[in-house]
């Protein structure tokens, strides 16, 4: 689902943010990326995003080598793509709902078909009740959730997160971490970034660790 | 739960043509919607700017319609333009109708009509506001004289028929008064000219108002641009409602100037009139065609969206997600 070949990424101040990485991520499988902070995580998951190119190697991503999708097609690529940030990235300026329906909007989903899947994923992450609310009046565990029912709101393949849980305390880390593996298991790849080994270690799942943007374990097909 | 990822894709490559038109068709609504509500919301700023614009564009509009209404004016007098040829003294009026007859047939002269020296005494004693006896006790001194009208201006042909009269010797001059005529042809290419000026200046400084307003618009919106484009928005979606904004200035803006200058042509109408009838020129009247209005406002809407994609494309080009 998701494949890295020998890819190094070079940003224009000289710093090295991966250096010759390869792994492998299967279809539906949840994997952790850790690492200490400025390893290579956000720089792997931007590159996912093609917010960032690499220098050297190939990225593929549901079968599609990267580097040839370019302009339009971008948009459309991460259109197939759920993420979910450290910090949200909502929007004050509209309601709850209006937040989970951007996506879908811009997707081009039916009017009746949005009101079903916005409900359908704010009822999975407990919110279903807070939809008219605007997020700014929503706790930080309350806002990470709607994040994440905005990334899985149009039921993509993968669904990355970057330091999901890196502002909520253990009991609410633990709730989010649950909702991703449900995700997981119902067919969706799941790669999540995160520096907080003690709660995924209880998780038995892959985890990849970077170091200096190189892995050190966990890249291999299992 | 669904097997979300089986469930849907929502890449939207693989869609059928009419379901990615309705896509556009839901964008566009969507970005319509949008901007008319924030312009309504933000409706002070919107109407000053539809004003500035408006009172920009209005300013060569009035122009043009200067420049318009002298160039009607101008046809008009073209189309009366004649030469008036006097006889000498000695030539009787027998001698003049035979020569009026003669000067009939040529190309150039569309018809003729000989004014005898006592028809032009009458009309100068008229004129003047005169009682016949006193200038008849003086004599009459003024010759017989024929009046061409013409088909054509056309300086050759013109010089031709006027050295072929000359030489006539029943012929003592030719009053080719076209000199007035081409002065005003001067003030009205003047007036042109300052017209275009001042249609660049406009177009110029709509621009640069349009774009600046664009450019605050984009900037006061970033963080929802780059959400959006996180989230699978492309260009065109997030220029979208930019486009729809620059269209919505130039339509307020032009129908701001459409306002001031009809307003403009109601105000010195009255006046103008009194001077055509002074003048006995009734075709000398302001003139705001539907075509001018049309135009107007077809341009302001243009200039609109163009401000608006050249600023939203180069400030959205500096918001890509990092």
């Amino acid at each position: 689902m998701i494949e890295f070949d020998r890819v190094s990424k070079r940003y224009d101040s000289g710093r090295d943010a991966l250096r010759e990485l390869s792994l492998f991520v299967e279809p539906e499988e949840l994997v952790f990326l850790t690492g200490h902070s400025g390893a290579g995580k956000s720089t792997l998951l931007k590159l996912i995003m093609i917010m960032e190119r690499q220098t050297r190697g190939r990225v593929i991503v549901n079968g599609k080598d990267l580097q040839t999708i370019k302009g339009g097609g971008i948009a459309k690529h991460r259109q197939d793509i759920g993420v979910v940030f450290q910090d949200h990235q909502l929007l004050y300026d509209r309601s709850v709902y209006d937040n989970v329906a951007l996506p879908l909007l811009i997707s081009g989903f039916e009017h009746r078909d949005i009101g079903r899947r916005v409900r359908a994923a704010l009822d999975k992450v407990g919110l279903l009740d807070k939809e008219k609310s605007n997020p700014e009046a929503l706790s930080g565990g309350e806002q990470q959730r709607v994040g994440i029912a905005r990334a899985v709101a149009s039921r993509p393949k993968i669904l990355l997160a970057d330091e999901p849980t890196g502002n909520l305390d253990p009991a609410l880390s633990a709730e989010i971490m649950a909702l991703f593996r449900a995700f997981s298991r119902a067919g969706v790849t799941v790669l999540i970034a995160t520096h907080d080994l003690a709660l995924i270690s209880r998780m038995q799942h892959r985890i990849l660790t970077l170091k200096d943007g190189a892995l050190v374990t966990g890249g291999g097909r299992d | 739960m669904t097997k979300p990822g089986r469930a849907a894709s929502s890449s939207s490559d693989k869609l059928p043509i009419a379901k990615r038109f309705r896509t556009w068709c839901g964008h566009h609504r969507l970005a319509r919607h949008d901007t008319f509500e924030r312009l309504g919301r933000h409706w002070v700023s919107t109407l000053l700017t539809a004003l500035v614009m408006g009172v920009v564009l209005s300013l060569p509009a009035a122009l043009s319609m200067g420049v318009l209404t002298l160039d009607a004016a101008l046809a008009e007098v073209d189309r009366g333009d004649s030469i008036t040829v006097m006889t000498h003294d000695s030539v009787s009026l027998e001698q003049a109708s035979a020569l009026s007859e003669e000067l009939a047939p040529l190309s150039l002269v569309e018809s003729v009509s000989i004014i005898s020296s006592d028809q032009a005494l009458d009309e100068l004693t008229q004129w003047l506001g005169l009682s016949p006896e006193v200038l008849a006790s003086l004599g009459n001194p003024l010759p017989h004289s024929i009046s061409l009208t013409l088909s054509s201006t056309e300086t050759a042909a013109l010089q031709a028929l006027t050295e072929q009269l000359a030489n006539n010797p029943l012929v003592a001059d030719v009053l080719l008064d076209m000199e007035w005529l081409s002065r005003l042809q001067s003030i009205a290419l003047f007036g042109e000219r300052l017209m275009w000026a001042f249609v660049a200046i406009a177009l110029l400084a709509c621009l640069l108002i349009i774009g600046n307003t664009i450019r605050l618009a984009v900037e006061s919106r970033r963080k929802e641009i780059l959400v959006t484009k996180l989230v699978g928005g492309s260009n065109a979606y997030v220029m979208r409602p930019f486009l729809y904004t620059g269209f919505a200035y130039g339509a307020a803006g032009g129908l701001v100037a459409l306002l001031i200058t009809y307003s403009v042509k109601c105000w010195l109408g009255g006046p103008i009139d009194a001077l055509a009838n002074s003048y006995q020129a009734p075709y000398f009247a302001l003139r705001f065609p539907p075509s001018l209005a049309f135009a107007l406002l077809a341009i302001a809407i243009v200039l609109g969206m163009v401000g608006a994609w050249v600023s939203a494309r180069r400030q959205l080009k500096l918001i890509e997600p990092r």
